[in-house]
C-alpha cells in the first residue's frame, strides 16, 4: 500500500496487492482514516479491478468507516491514482472526500438489463425526488447487459438511451462517468457501489448539490479525421451499420486498409468512425468529435458492430484514426490545458477523477507509453489527488448534452475559488 | 476547334476537381491508416519483445530463486557440518578468526565469540609455536599436515594439538581452514604405552640379569656356604682372643658380603622372594648407622655431616632388614657420593604418611598409613634427562671401579617393588637430591630377636638325612648338624636316599632341590612320602625360591632354607621343625 496523495478535503490510497480483499480494503481505510484526521469524510469513492473480490472489498471499507458514509464506485478493468496505474493485477484505490459546504445526494437507477431509457428515467426521478439544484453529477453503471459465453458476444448497456431516460426527468445538468466493466473480456458483470451495497445492473448517481465547489471537464481521445471525407449512413440498425454511401461499409474500409486483414481485429484497432459537431467544413477540432469504436464486422462480412446505437441512418460520419502517439499527445495536452485554464481563473484544484477508456491501455492501444501517466504528470505537477479508472463507456458534458462517449479519457477537475 | 467535345461546365468541373481532392485525400488517409498501422505493428513487435523479455526474466529470476533456494540449502548443510563436527575448524583470513565451530569453542574454553572471532588466530597458538606458524604462511610448501603446535585456551592452559591446513577462497580472497585435534590424551596414552615398553624392557633386562644371576648363583652359593660356615665352625672351636679367630671372622665376613652380593643379584632380577617380617624400620636405620660399612663411610668422608631426624612412634613394616639396610647404605652412599667437594649434609629422616586415596596419589601405592624414608643431600643434583634412567641396572655417572657396579640403585628399585612400596626423585641440579621410600607400614608386631650363638636351639640327637649332590656341602652341613647335636646321614642322589629310607630311623630329611643326575629335590620328597606319608622335610637350594620350592612346600616341608646360610639360621629352622613335628 502506498501513502495517500491529499489536500485538505480529499484523500487518495492505493493497494497494489488487494488479493485479500477484506485486508487491504480495511487497512486502505484505515490509514485514510489516520490521514483525515477526527472528521470523517463525507463520501468514499472505491475502485478496484475484476478480480478483486468486490464484496469484501467493500466489507474491509466498512469496517473502517462504518455503514452511514457512503462508498460509492465499484470494479473496474483497473485503477489510477497520483502514484500508479494498474490493469495486470488485484489493485484497488480509494479517495475520501470531506465536502463541507457540499450536499452530497446518492440516488439509483435498477432494470438497466430490461430497458436502458426507463431505468434512465427512473433514476432521473429518483434524483428529482430528493429536490434541491445540483451543480454536478457522476453517474457510475453497470454495463454489461448480457455476459460473453462460448456461444455468444457480450451485450452491453447502451449509454444514449440511459442518458435520453434521465434527461427525460432531469435537463440541463452536466453528468459525468462511466460505464463500468470489470474485465476487457466481459464475462462478469461490473460490481456497482450504490452508496450502501454492491450490486449489479444497476446505476449509481451522485449529486453534489448547494456547493461552493467548481467542477470542469476535458474530453480527451486523440482521433484524428483519416481524410476528411464524410460519408453518409444510408443503412444501419441499433449498433449495426451496414452501408455507408450506399456502399457496403466493410467494403469500404477494405479499400481504405487494401486488404482485409482488419477483420481480424475485435475491436477494429486504428479505425474508428467519428461524428463532427463541429462547423462541417470548419476547423476540424478533436473536441468536437464524438468518436464510435468498430467492435468487429458482423458475421456476414457486409457490416460493422458499433459500440454504441447512435448513428441512425441519414447520420454524417467520418472515418478516424486512432493513432497511439497522438492520444498520448492528446492526453498531455488537454489534461494540463484543464489545470491551467482552471488555476488561471483563480481557483484551486481539490480533486481529479480521470475517466478513461480500457482501450486506451498501452498494451490494448500499442501505444508505446501510457497515457494516463501523462494525465498523472499533469496533476502530479501540482499535488492534485487522483482518482482514476479503466472503464467501457466514458460519458461527459459535449456541445450541450452528456454523452456517452468510446476511445475518450474524460477529466473531472473539482476546485474551489476560496 | 472541331473534334472538341462539348464545353464543361463549371458544375462538372467543380465535381471533377472535387473527386480528384476526394481521391487525393483517400489516399492520404489509406496511407496514412497504414502509417499508423505499422506503428501499431512495431509497438505489437516492442511489446512482444519486452513481454517475452519480461518472461526470460522472470525465468531468470526463478532460476536465481531456485538456485538460491538450493545455495541455502547447501549452505545449511555445510552449516550443520560445520557446527556439528566433532574436530574444532576454525576460519582465519588475513591473519584474523573469521568463522570457529562448536568444538573449537569447547576445545579452547571460550563461551562468546566475539571474543575469539575477529582476534588474531596467533592469539590461541603457545608464543614459542608462533613464528613457525608465520613462517609456514608465508612457505605454505613446507607445512606438515597434520602439523604438531601448542595452543593456548581460555584460562591460559596448554594443549597439545595437531593443526591441519587447507586453503580456500571466501569472497574471493584467500583464507586458511585450520582442523585442530585435541592430542593432549592421545599423547597422555603414547606416553603410557613409553612407560609400558620402557618397564617391559626393564624387566626384560631384569630376566636376563636373573638368568645370567641364577646360572652362577647355585654354585657359587654352594662354595660361598663353605666359606661362610667353616670359619663358624672353626671359631666355636678358638678362644676369642687368638689371632687365627681374627683372620676366620675376616674369612667369614668376605664370604657374606659375596653371598649378599649374590643376593643382590637375585633380588635385582626379582627371583628371589624375600622373607617379609614385621620390623622397625628406624630399627634398621639404627643398626646400619652402627655398622662398618657406614663407619667406614664416614671414616672417608669426614667433612660430611649425617643427619638422622627419624620420627617415633613409627608403625612396623612388613620387610626384609637385610635388603632395607642394603637399600638404605646404597642411597646414603650415592647421597655421599654426589658431593662435589668435601663437606656437605646427608639427611636421613623418616616419619608417617597417611594415603588418603591410591588413585589420586603419584606413586602407585594402596591407601593407607606408609612409613617413609627420605634420603636427603645437597649435593651436585642429578640432571633432569638422568632422572628417569637412574634406576637402570648398571647406570651409573660415577666413574667405573672407584665406586659401584651400576647396581645401587636397580637395587633400591628392586627392594622397594618387593616390598610393595613406591619411590619418588625430587633432584634439582646444583641444589642437591631428595629420594623419598614410602613402604606400606602394618599392624602386625615386630618378633623378638632370633637366638644367639651363644644360645642356639640344638637338638637331641635326631638323625637327619641331607641329600645332595655335592660332596662339599654334605660334609659341612654334616659338620653344621654335628655341632648343633644332630646325627647326619648323608646321601649324594635322590635315588640313595629313597633306598635309606626305609631301613633307616630317619627324623628329617634336608633335600637340595637340585641334583644331577637322577631325580631332582621335588620329586625325592614325594616319593619319601610315599614311603613315609609323615616325612619331615627342609629343602635347599642356591636358587631362590622357584616353583618347585612353592610345590615342595604345599606337598609338607616344613621350611625352605637358601644357601648359603649360617649355623645360626639351620640351628634355628631345625628347631621349628621338630616344634612342628612334636
Amino acid at each position: 500500500m502506498t501513502s495517500g496523495v491529499q489536500t485538505d478535503q480529499f484523500h487518495i490510497e492505493y493497494v497494489a496487492d488487494a488479493s485479500a480483499a477484506f485486508e487491504a480494503g480495511q487497512a486502505a481505510s484505515r490509514t485514510m482514516l489516520a490521514a483525515v484526521g477526527a472528521e470523517p469524510p463525507s463520501l468514499l469513492f472505491a475502485f478496484c479491478n475484476g478480480t478483486v473480490d468486490q464484496t469484501e472489498f467493500l466489507r474491509g471499507i466498512r469496517s473502517v468507516f462504518g455503514s452511514e458514509i457512503p462508498v460509492v464506485g465499484g470494479s473496474t478493468v483497473g485503477v489510477i491514482t497520483n502514484e500508479a496505474l494498474n490493469y495486470d493485477g488485484p489493485a484497488c484505490a480509494l479517495a475520501a472526500c470531506s465536502l463541507q459546504q457540499t450536499e452530497v445526494h446518492i440516488s439509483t437507477g435498477h432494470g438497466l438489463a430490461e430497458d436502458e431509457w426507463t431505468a434512465g428515467k427512473n433514476l432521473g426521478e429518483a434524483i428529482l425526488s430528493k429536490g434541491g439544484e445540483a451543480q454536478a453529477m457522476l453517474l457510475f453503471y453497470d454495463s454489461i447487459k448480457s455476459m460473453a459465453t462460448a456461444e455468444a458476444p457480450p451485450v452491453l448497456v447502451a449509454s444514449p438511451p440511459l442518458l435520453a431516460g434521465l434527461e427525460s426527468v432531469i435537463r440541463d445538468l452536466p453528468i459525468v462517468g462511466a460505464g463500468l466493466l470489470s474485465d476487457l473480456r466481459m464475462e462478469q458483470a461490473a460490481a456497482v457501489f450504490d452508496g450502501k451495497s454492491s450490486s449489479t445492473a444497476e446505476a449509481v448517481a451522485v449529486l453534489f448539490k448547494n456547493s461552493d465547489l467548481h467542477f470542469d471537464t476535458a474530453i480527451m481521445h486523440g482521433c484524428t479525421p483519416l481524410d476528411g471525407i464524410y460519408h453518409t449512413v444510408t443503412r444501419s440498425e441499433g449498433a449495426c451499420l451496414f452501408e455507408v454511401d450506399n456502399q457496403p461499409i466493410a467494403n469500404l474500409i477494405d479499400s481504405m486498409y487494401g486488404d482485409r486483414e482488419w477483420r481480424n481485429e475485435v475491436p477494429v484497432r486504428r479505425l474508428t468512425i467519428g461524428m463532427n459537431h463541429g462547423e462541417k467544413f470548419g476547423e476540424l477540432e478533436e473536441h468536437n468529435f464524438v468518436n464510435r469504436l468498430i467492435a468487429g464486422v458482423l458475421p456476414d462480412d457486409g457490416g460493422v458492430a458499433l459500440f454504441e446505437p447512435d448513428l441512425a441512418e441519414g447520420s454524417e460520419i467520418m472515418f478516424m484514426v486512432r493513432d497511439p502517439l497522438k492520444m498520448v499527445e492528446s492526453a498531455a495536452q488537454n489534461s494540463r490545458a484543464l489545470v491551467r485554464r482552471v488555476m488561471d481563473e483563480g481557483r484551486r484544484v481539490l480533486f481529479g477523477l480521470y475517466i478513461n477508456c480500457a482501450g486506451r491501455a498501452a498494451s490494448i492501444s500499442d501505444s508505446p507509453t501510457e497515457e494516463a501517466a501523462e494525465v498523472m504528470a499533469a496533476l502530479n505537477e501540482h499535488d492534485i489527488p487522483l482518482l482514476g479508472m479503466y472503464t467501457g463507456v466514458e460519458i461527459a458534458p459535449f456541445l450541450g448534452r452528456s454523452r456517452g462517449l468510446d476511445w475518450t479519457g474524460v477529466l473531472w477537475l473539482v476546485s474551489t475559488s476560496s | 476547334m472541331s473534334g472538341e467535345g462539348p464545353a464543361e461546365t463549371p458544375q462538372s468541373q467543380a465535381a471533377r476537381e472535387i473527386a480528384h481532392y476526394k481521391a487525393l485525400a483517400q489516399k492520404a488517409g489509406a496511407a496514412r491508416l497504414k502509417e499508423t498501422e505499422a506503428l501499431s505493428r512495431m509497438i505489437q513487435l516492442r511489446q512482444k519483445a519486452e513481454a517475452e523479455l519480461q518472461l526470460a526474466h522472470e525465468k531468470l529470476e526463478d532460476r536465481v530463486r531456485e538456485r538460491t533456494a538450493q545455495l541455502s540449502e547447501s549452505e545449511a548443510r555445510y552449516r550443520a557440518m560445520f557446527e556439528n563436527a566433532a574436530q574444532a575448524v576454525m576460519l582465519v583470513q588475513e591473519g584474523s578468526v573469521i568463522q570457529v565451530n562448536p568444538a573449537f569453542m569447547n576445545l579452547f574454553g571460550h563461551d562468546d565469540y566475539t571474543k575469539v572471532v575477529g582476534h588474531a588466530g596467533l592469539s590461541l597458538v603457545h608464543p614459542d609455536d608462533r613464528r613457525m606458524l608465520r613462517q609456514l604462511a608465508l612457505r605454505p610448501e613446507n607445512r606438515l599436515d597434520p602439523l604438531p603446535i601448542r595452543g593456548l585456551n581460555n584460562h591460559g592452559g596448554l594443549l597439545q594439538l595437531e593443526i591441519s591446513f587447507s586453503d580456500i577462497t571466501i569472497g574471493g580472497e584467500a583464507a586458511l581452514l585450520a582442523t585442530l585435534v585435541d592430542v593432549t590424551e592421545r599423547e597422555r596414552l603414547e606416553a603410557e604405552a613409553n612407560a609400558l615398553e620402557e618397564q617391559r624392557q626393564h624387566f626384560e633386562k631384569m630376566e636376563a640379569i636373573g638368568t645370567l644371576a641364577g646360572g652362577v648363583a647355585h654354585d657359587l652359593n654352594n662354595v660361598l656356604s663353605a666359606i661362610i660356615s667353616y670359619p663358624e665352625l672353626m671359631l666355636l672351636d678358638l678362644p676369642p682372643d687368638s689371632q687365627m679367630a681374627d683372620d676366620l671372622r675376616k674369612i667369614q665376613t668376605s664370604g657374606e658380603k659375596a653371598a649378599a652380593i649374590v643376593k643382590d643379584m637375585l633380588a635385582l632380577a626379582r627371583r628371589s622372594v624375600l622373607s617379609l617380617e614385621p620390623l622397625q624400620l628406624n630399627t634398621v636405620i639404627h643398626s646400619y648407622l652402627n655398622s662398618l660399612e657406614f663407619h667406614d663411610l664416614q671414616r672417608r668422608h669426614p667433612t660430611i655431616l649425617f643427619e638422622p631426624q627419624l620420627a617415633e612412634m613409627l608403625p612396623p613394616i612388613p620387610g626384609s632388614s637385610v635388603h632395607l639396610s642394603k637399600a638404605l647404605m646404597n642411597l646414603v652412599t650415592n647421597a655421599v657420593e654426589a658431593m662435589p667437594n668435601e663437606g656437605g649434609k646427608v639427611r636421613i629422616c623418616t616419619r608417617l604418611v597417611d594415603i588418603q586415596s591410591a588413585t589420586t596419589h603419584p606413586l602407585p601405592l594402596q591407601a593407607g598409613p606408609h612409613v617413609e624414608l627420605s634420603v636427603s643431600d645437597n649435593g651436585t643434583g642429578i640432571a633432569a634427562e638422568d632422572i628417569g634412567r637412574i634406576f637402570e641396572p648398571f647406570f651409573t655417572k660415577k666413574q667405573m671401579g672407584r665406586s659401584g657396579t651400576g647396581l645401587g640403585m636397580a637395587v633400591v628399585w628392586g627392594t622397594v617393588a618387593d616390598h610393595h612400596g613406591g619411590i619418588d626423585v625430587d633432584s634439582q641440579e646444583g641444589v642437591g637430591t631428595t629420594m623419598k621410600i614410602l613402604l606400606p607400614a602394618t599392624s602386625q608386631s615386630v618378633a623378638k630377636p632370633s637366638a644367639t650363638a651363644e644360645n642356639l636351639p640344638t637338638g637331641e640327637g635326631q638323625l637327619i638325612m641331607v641329600v645332595d649332590d655335592d660332596e662339599g656341602q654334605r660334609s659341612l652341613i654334616a659338620a653344621l648338624l654335628k655341632r648343633l647335636n644332630y646325627s647326619a646321614l648323608t646321601v649324594a642322589s635322590g635315588e640313595e636316599a629313597l633306598e635309606l629310607l626305609a631301613s633307616a630311623e630317619v627324623s628329617l630329611m634336608l633335600i637340595d632341590m637340585i641334583m644331577e643326575p637322577g631325580i631332582d629335590g621335588l620329586e625325592t620328597l614325594k616319593r619319601a612320602q610315599n614311603i613315609r606319608a609323615e616325612t619331615a622335610a627342609i629343602m635347599m637350594s642356591g636358587y631362590a625360591m622357584t616353583e618347585m620350592v612353592e610345590q615342595a612346600l604345599e606337598l609338607g616341608a616344613h621350611h625352605f632354607l637358601q644357601k648359603p646360610y649360617g649355623l645360626n639360621e639351620l640351628a634355628t629352622v631345625l628347631h621349628k621343625s621338630f616344634q612342628t613335628v612334636s
